[in-house]
C-alpha cells in the first residue's frame, strides 16, 4: 500500500520536462522527444483502459489536443507539449501498460520538434513537483 | 454546497480513498486500483459503504395497501423477513426509481431502500400517494448500510457477528440481529452477482461494524469503491438508475417485465397493458480497444442510428469493453454486429448474451 500511495509523487529528473496538464517529455536527442502521462496523471485517472493516439506523420501545434486516454470513470485529453511531427506511436500499449508504467514502457508518442525553444516554457521537475503538491493540497 | 458524508468518512480517509461527488455525497471512488478491487470481490470478498442509499419506512394499518398502489411487483406476496425487488412508476409507466422493499411486519411495516440520487423525489412521491393510516418516514440518516459481497462473504459475516446461522439466510431474505446491543438487519441481497449481504446498521455503530468485518477478513476482505461497484454490476447487467433506467424508460424495454407482478391497480398499470415495445436493453462487447462506450453514445447498424448506449466499461474479468444499450427491436438479436460512435469513430461491437460473465458465486452451477 505504502509504495502505491507514493508513486504518484515520482517526478524523474534527468532530461524530463513537464506540462501543467500532466504530460511528460523526455529529450531523446536534440530534436526528438518522447511524450507520455505522468504518474500523478495516471493516479488521478485510475487504471487507463483505452486511448486514442495520432498516426505517424501527423503534425501538431504546441498546446493542441493530440489524443486522449480514458479510465472507466474519466476521459482526459492529451495536449502536445511541443510543435512537431509524430515520428513513432507506441504500438505495444495494452490496457494496464500505461497504468503500470506511464513513464517508461507506457510512453505514448515520439515527436520530432520544430523548435527547440518550445521546451523553454515547460516545467522542470522541481516546478512540476510543486504543482502536484499544490493540487493535492487543494483536493484535500 | 458542501458534500454530505457517511458515518464511515474517517475510515475511508484512513484508507486513502480517492473521493468522488456522487449526487451530493462525498464517497470513495476507489481505494487502490478499481479493477483489483473488482476482482477481489469476485474471488474473495469486499466491503462497500452504501450508506447513501435512501431508506423510507412505511408503517401503519394501510402500509401494504400504500405499497400496492406504488410498486410494480407482487408486494403482498412477501412475508416478514423477506425482501423483494420493485419499481416505482409514474402514470405513463416511466420508472421513477428501483428499490428493494423489506417486510418488517406483514401488512404493517416495510422499509423501502432505493437510490440515494432519487431520495427527495421518491420520498415526496410516496407521501403524496400514501393512504390514510400510513406513516412515511425518511430513515436514510438513521441507518448506515454496508454491503459485504463475494464468495467468502457468508463465512466472514458469520465469524464477525459470531452467528453461524447468518450463512443460512436465503437470497432475498433477511434477519433482524443484535450487534453491540443495537438492532441490525442482515439481508442476503446485493448488486454484484456474488453471494453476500447488505447490512442496515444504526449510524452510531457503523464504524465499529466496518472495522470488525475488515479485521476479521484480514487480507481476504478489502474496502471497495464506487468504480468497482459499477463494473461489478455491469458485468451482471444489473441496471443503474439515472443511466440505464430513467423516468422515460418503460420497464418492458428494460427487460424488467419479471418485476411487474402486482395484481392490484398500481400507478402506471394501464401503461403496462398498452405498451408496445420498440426497443430492448441489450448487452454488447467491443474487443477492439479504441475507445470506451459511454452513456449517450450512438449505436449504429450499417450507418443507421438504432440506439443509445446507457453504460459501458472495461470489464476487469473479461479484459475487453462491455456495455449496454437500448436498441431498436429489429436489430437486437444476439450476434448482431453493430457500431458504437465513440470520439468521432465507429467502433465495431457485437450484441451478446448476458450476464457478460459466467463465473460468479450466485450462480448455482459454478
Amino acid at each position: 500500500m505504502e509504495e502505491e500511495q507514493d508513486r504518484k509523487l515520482i517526478v524523474p529528473a534527468d532530461n524530463y520536462y513537464y506540462t501543467k496538464t500532466h504530460e511528460w517529455i523526455s529529450l531523446d536527442d536534440r530534436n526528438t522527444v518522447t511524450i507520455g502521462i505522468t504518474y500523478y496523471a495516471q493516479d488521478q485517472l485510475g487504471e487507463i483502459v483505452s486511448w486514442r493516439l495520432p498516426q505517424k506523420g501527423q503534425n501538431f501545434e504546441k498546446g493542441h489536443v493530440f489524443g486522449l486516454v480514458e479510465s472507466n470513470k474519466q476521459v482526459s485529453d492529451l495536449y502536445m507539449p511541443v510543435s512537431g511531427e509524430v515520428v513513432e506511436v507506441n504500438g505495444s500499449l495494452t490496457p494496464g501498460l500505461i497504468s503500470d508504467s506511464p513513464m517508461r514502457e507506457g510512453w505514448l508518442v515520439r515527436v520530432e520538434m520544430v523548435r527547440e525553444a518550445d521546451l523553454s516554457d515547460l516545467l522542470d521537475p522541481a516546478a512540476y513537483r510543486k504543482l502536484i503538491d499544490e493540487e493535492i493540497t487543494q483536493l484535500e | 454546497m458542501s458534500l454530505k458524508v457517511t458515518p464511515l468518512m474517517t475510515e475511508h480517509q484512513k484508507c486513502k480513498a480517492h473521493f468522488v461527488d456522487f449526487h451530493g455525497w462525498k464517497l470513495p471512488l476507489r481505494f487502490r486500483d478499481a479493477s483489483k478491487e473488482h476482482l477481489q470481490v469476485r474471488h474473495a470478498s469486499g466491503l462497500f459503504d452504501i450508506s447513501y442509499m435512501s431508506k423510507i419506512r412505511i408503517k401503519g394499518a394501510s402500509a401494504l395497501q400504500t405499497l400496492e398502489k406504488l410498486v410494480t411487483n407482487n408486494i403482498g406476496l412477501i412475508q416478514k423477513n423477506q425482501a423483494q425487488y420493485n419499481l416505482l412508476c409514474n402514470e405513463q409507466g416511466g420508472i421513477l426509481d428501483d428499490a428493494i422493499v423489506y417486510c418488517l411486519e406483514f401488512q404493517k411495516d416495510y422499509l423501502l431502500v432505493a437510490n440515494g440520487s432519487q431520495r427527495e423525489k421518491v420520498y415526496r412521491w410516496i407521501k403524496k400517494h400514501k393512504l390514510p393510516e400510513s406513516h412515511i418516514q425518511d430513515e436514510s440518516e438513521k441507518w448506515a448500510m454496508l454491503a459485504l459481497q463475494g464468495p467468502l462473504a457468508p463465512l466472514l459475516l458469520a465469524n464477525t457477528l459470531g452467528i453461524a446461522d447468518v450463512q443460512n439466510i436465503k437470497r432475498y431474505h433477511f434477519k433482524k440481529l443484535q450487534f453491540l446491543g443495537e438492532n441490525i438487519l442482515v439481508a442476503a441481497t446485493g448488486y454484484t452477482g456474488e453471494k453476500g449481504f447488505e447490512v442496515l446498521v444504526p449510524f452510531a455503530k457503523a464504524t465499529t461494524l466496518w472495522q470488525f468485518i475488515l479485521n476479521q477478513g484480514k487480507g481476504d476482505c478489502w474496502p471497495i469503491g464506487l468504480a468497482a461497484r459499477d463494473t461489478l454490476r455491469l458485468e451482471m447487467k444489473y441496471p443503474l438508475y439515472g443511466q440505464d433506467l430513467q423516468e422515460t424508460t418503460h420497464p418492458y424495454s428494460a427487460g424488467l417485465a419479471w418485476a411487474i407482478k402486482n395484481p392490484k391497480n398500481f400507478i402506471g398499470k394501464k401503461s403496462m397493458l398498452n405498451f408496445k415495445k420498440q426497443t430492448k436493453w441489450v448487452g454488447f462487447q467491443i474487443k477492439q480497444i479504441s475507445g470506451l462506450a459511454r452513456y449517450g453514445h450512438k449505436v449504429l447498424a450499417n450507418g443507421e442510428l438504432i440506439g443509445k448506449v446507457t453504460s459501458g466499461a472495461m470489464s476487469p474479468c473479461l479484459q475487453y469493453i462491455i456495455g449496454v444499450a437500448y436498441v431498436d427491436l429489429k436489430w437486437c438479436s444476439i450476434g448482431q454486429k453493430i457500431q458504437i460512435a465513440v470520439h468521432h469513430a465507429q467502433i465495431p461491437a457485437e450484441i451478446v448474451a448476458t450476464p457478460f460473465i459466467n463465473q460468479y458465486s450466485l450462480k448455482k452451477s459454478v
